[in-house]
């Protein structure tokens, strides 16, 4: 008897995002199951970004097709993604300023926010329950009253994550979240993904720093150029001939010998 | 109040027609749409007004009723057309469109009134109308100011490229904050030319989008609050200034000038960073830094209640 | 017809100066300067007061106007959108405030000029100078627009000239493209700025006297009309192009010239905002435009 097959939460089928005569993306195929932290790992220049602006419409497909739950949304306009169930956080921290932390996270979860919801908060001023949990996953809630400008960069991030929680997503993109952080930092924000995981988040992390993605992810993804060039388990992919000679041997280095 | 409000009725029935004239502008500019198009919608709901009263006598309510329908519509037109345009590119382009209205009304014959423009538009539109329209207006943006509704204005506005990812179709919020500025205009424009009981291409043009701006940054581009306070600022301003006489455009220039280049975000901006932090300040001296109790939910309700 | 033609190139010439100054700022150093159709006439207007104390000859006029413009200018530039760039948050809010200061400002040449002219319009009758005919075959010439149009046209090379070979010129195209790198590469961005404006206003008060010596006298309130005029012939042109400027000015005012012969000229005041608003639809980069148009 053949298991059954389960679909996976994020697919692309054979995704190509060409600018002109440059192929930023050239034939991707990623499957993304429930529960588990898919990392696409590659250097600079190798697409990674692209792919993540074409996963989230913010680029049109050259070909190829995107899929969520199986249902395809390789033409749906952008701002729809979030209500099917797809979350994101950008290389930069990027808060709104002029709202306290709290407003900042409800911003999330204003999209699923029925009328009602919407006149009760006028009326009591009473946060959603979407956002208590996601301040609570992410360990925010001493912050809630400041302003994102007093906040340190790695309390930021996870303000920005707990955002993109409180919106209750099916998926979660995060690109390069842990870019300018200390290790101590970098270890907190792969606890708390971590943590998600375990909770029965799906995650695509696209990062540079390759031991961050050895330690976090369930699988890797390496690209290079716009193309896979390896994929599996994170202790074999860092080791594949090809993924050495794409990163140039230094950081193979760093997390191929443990 | 009644005899105050009747004894100053002119000055109050210019604070508020300059208010909703600032609304107009101050509306898509709290949404990131640096448009004036306000200024033209006033003058198409100034002229539908007085051409509807004058030929056709009707009711106040529709004859403004009319130029805001007109001026909505146009509107949304208008966001289709420049769609792509924002910033600088965007003003010029709903400058250009506002002060074209006011040659087509010099160009348009007897219905226009020509240069001269028209007279006898007569109503029964009293100060307690505008007092009542106002306050509605007031009131409906006030509300659309809190809760998600302004969240999501502030996002389209900070960082239009995030509120797409969080699920905000941008630009059908840029589309309807034309057509309220449209609106907003028209109502402005037609409750003027019923008041006065005239309107001519002088009461409409560039110094329109002056005397607007003026009061938003004055008061503060952020808030109809801020444009209140404009609005009452620069209507009694000469009252008060009495003694300045002639040179009042000049301390108006002058006035402006200095809120542009040392207060960005108006009185009203100056006065919430003040109570920020006159807040901070109240707090028992070693709470002022620390961060609150452990317990999010806990956390969660206090800070709700100790929410400015 | 040739004398519609000569008309049309008094005026574009006339256009073209006072958009040359805006057009250096903006497509240079990144200020638009609202305040410099109230620069150009109260330029104007300052030579008037002088011409009714001591009448004075064109040249002197001129060099009064030039001074008072570049004065202005620097003094705006100065008080108002230094401070500003100091404390904006970022480049574009910055651009949008300078904006703002600048139509405030406006308010301020302009409501002193209506004041002391109760605005009754004011020329140069007082002076020594007197306009000359010269008739050429079909058209007539007067001094005054051999002035202007060796003017707008001979400054209007030298600005492209010296932004391509001379030094300073060079490093000012630099601060346009990049203007990190050009500081790094050691060029004094406030001086040239400084110059940048003085420069603009300058030939905004150059434009202003000239208009009120070719219609005779002008009104307070002609400096926003031109201001209007310049931002379509800019568009038109293109940002950040000299010859940009050039052609929009003189297309402007043929297409302004040809309403005004063939019709009515009451819709003349309209093509400005027509020809400004379709540009921004369809081109906003202009006919000439190199800079890349920053939608936001």
């Amino acid at each position: 008897m053949t298991a059954p097959v389960i679909a996976p939460v994020l697919a692309t089928g054979d995704v190509a995002v060409h600018f002109g005569g440059i192929k930023a993306v050239d034939g991707i195929d990623l499957a993304l199951a429930t529960g588990e932290i898919l990392g696409i790992l590659g250097p600079n220049g190798s697409g990674k970004s692209t792919l993540l602006a074409a996963v989230t419409r913010l680029v049109p497909l050259t070909r190829g097709r995107l899929t969520l739950d199986g249902a395809d949304y390789t033409t749906a306009p952008p701002h729809r993604l979030a209500r099917r169930g797809i979350a994101r956080t950008f290389q930069t921290v990027r808060l709104l300023g002029d709202l306290t932390v709290l407003e900042n996270v409800q911003l999330g979860a204003d999209l699923h926010a029925g009328r009602a919801a919407r006149l009760r908060e006028l009326v009591r001023r009473g946060a959603v329950p979407e956002v208590a949990a996601a301040v609570e996953r992410t360990g925010i809630g001493d912050v809630l009253d400041r302003r994102p400008g007093e906040l340190s960069y790695g309390t930021a991030r996870r303000v920005e994550i707990a955002r993109a929680l409180a919106a209750q997503p099916r998926v979660l993109l995060l690109d390069e979240p842990t870019a300018g952080m200390n290790h101590s930092e970098r270890r907190e924000v792969a606890d708390l993904l971590r943590r998600l995981r375990d909770e029965g988040l799906a995650q695509l992390l696209v990062e540079h720093d390759v031991q961050m993605m050895v330690d976090t992810c369930d699988r890797l993804f390496a690209m290079n150029e716009g193309v896979g060039i390896a994929e599996g388990a994170p202790a074999d992919v860092v080791r594949e001939p090809a993924v050495q000679r794409a990163y140039l041997g230094k950081a193979a280095h760093g997390a191929g010998d443990r | 109040m009644t005899t105050w409000l009747s004894s100053h009725a002119v000055l109050v029935q210019s604070t508020l027609v300059s208010l909703l004239l600032a609304l107009s502008i101050q509306v898509p500019l709290r949404a990131g749409v640096f448009s004036f198009a306000g200024v033209g919608s006033y003058a198409i709901g100034a002229y539908a007004a007085a051409i509807m009263t004058i030929r056709l006598q009707v009711a106040p309510v529709f004859a403004i009723g009319v130029g805001v329908v007109i001026a909505a519509v146009a509107g949304y037109l208008l966001a289709l057309l420049v769609a792509r345009l924002a910033g600088l590119y965007l003003g010029m382009a709903t400058i250009a469109f506002a002060l074209f209205l006011g040659v087509v009304a010099v160009n348009g014959g007897e219905l226009t009134g020509g240069a001269t423009g028209l007279y006898g538009a007569i109503s029964t539109l009293t100060t307690g109308h505008v007092v009542a329209i106002t306050g509605i207006v007031v009131l409906l943006l006030a509300v659309s100011e809190r809760g998600a509704f302004g969240r999501r204005v502030d996002a389209v506005r900070e960082d239009p490229q995030l509120a797409v990812s969080l699920g905000i179709d941008v630009g059908r919020v840029r589309r309807r904050v034309f057509v309220v500025s449209g609106a907003l205009g028209a109502c402005a424009g037609g409750m003027n030319s019923l008041l006065r009981t005239t309107v001519s291409p002088e009461t409409i043009g560039f110094h329109l989008v002056v005397t607007a701006l003026t009061m938003i940054i004055v008061g503060g581009a952020l808030s109809w609050a801020g444009a209140a306070i404009g609005a009452v600022i620069f209507t009694w301003l000469p009252t008060v200034l009495q003694f300045v006489g002639d040179w009042q455009p000049v301390v108006y220039g002058v006035l402006v000038a200095l809120a542009a280049v040392y207060m960005p975000t108006g009185l009203l901006g100056v006065a919430q960073s003040a109570w920020r932090r006159a807040r901070r300040r109240g707090l028992p001296a070693d709470e002022q830094d620390r961060p609150q109790a452990d317990d999010p939910e806990r956390a969660l309700a206090a800070l709700q209640e100790a929410r400015p | 017809m040739a004398q519609d033609v000569l008309n049309a190139l008094t005026l574009g010439s006339l256009y073209l100066l006072f958009a040359l100054g805006m057009s250096l700022a903006w497509g240079t150093i990144g200020v638009l300067n609202f305040a410099h159709g109230s620069i150009f006439m109260f330029s104007a207007f300052g030579a008037h007061l002088a011409v009714q104390a001591v009448p004075l000859p064109m040249p002197a006029m001129i060099a009064i106007g030039v001074g008072i413009g570049a004065v202005l200018s620097l003094a705006v530039q100065v008080l108002a959108f230094e401070p500003i760039q100091r404390r904006a948050a970022d480049a574009h809010t910055a651009q949008l405030q300078i904006i703002v200061a600048g139509i405030g400002i406006a308010g301020i040449p302009l409501a002193v000029a209506q004041y002391v002219t109760r605005s009754v319009p004011f020329g140069y009758s007082a002076g020594t100078f007197e306009v000359t005919v010269h008739d050429l075959g079909p058209v007539r010439v007067t001094d005054v627009q051999v002035v202007i149009l060796v003017a707008a046209l001979g400054i209007a090379g030298l600005i492209a000239w010296w932004l391509r070979a001379a030094r300073a010129g060079l490093a000012l195209r630099a601060i346009g493209v990049d203007a990190e790198v050009a500081a790094m590469m050691g060029v004094d961005r406030r001086r040239l700025a400084l110059l940048t404006m003085a420069v603009a206003g300058g030939l905004a008060g150059l434009a202003g006297v000239l208009l009120t010596y070719h219609l005779g006298s002008i009104a307070p309130e002609t400096g926003d009309a031109f201001l209007l005029k310049a931002f379509a012939a800019i568009i038109l042109g293109g940002v950040g192009s000299i010859a940009g400027v050039v052609i929009g000015a003189m297309v402007l005012a043929g297409i302004e010239t040809l309403v005004l012969v063939t019709t009515s000229g009451t819709w003349a005041p309209a093509i400005a905002f027509g020809v400004l608003f379709a540009m921004l639809l369809v081109r906003p980069r202009g006919l000439l435009g190199r800079m890349e148009v920053r939608r936001t």
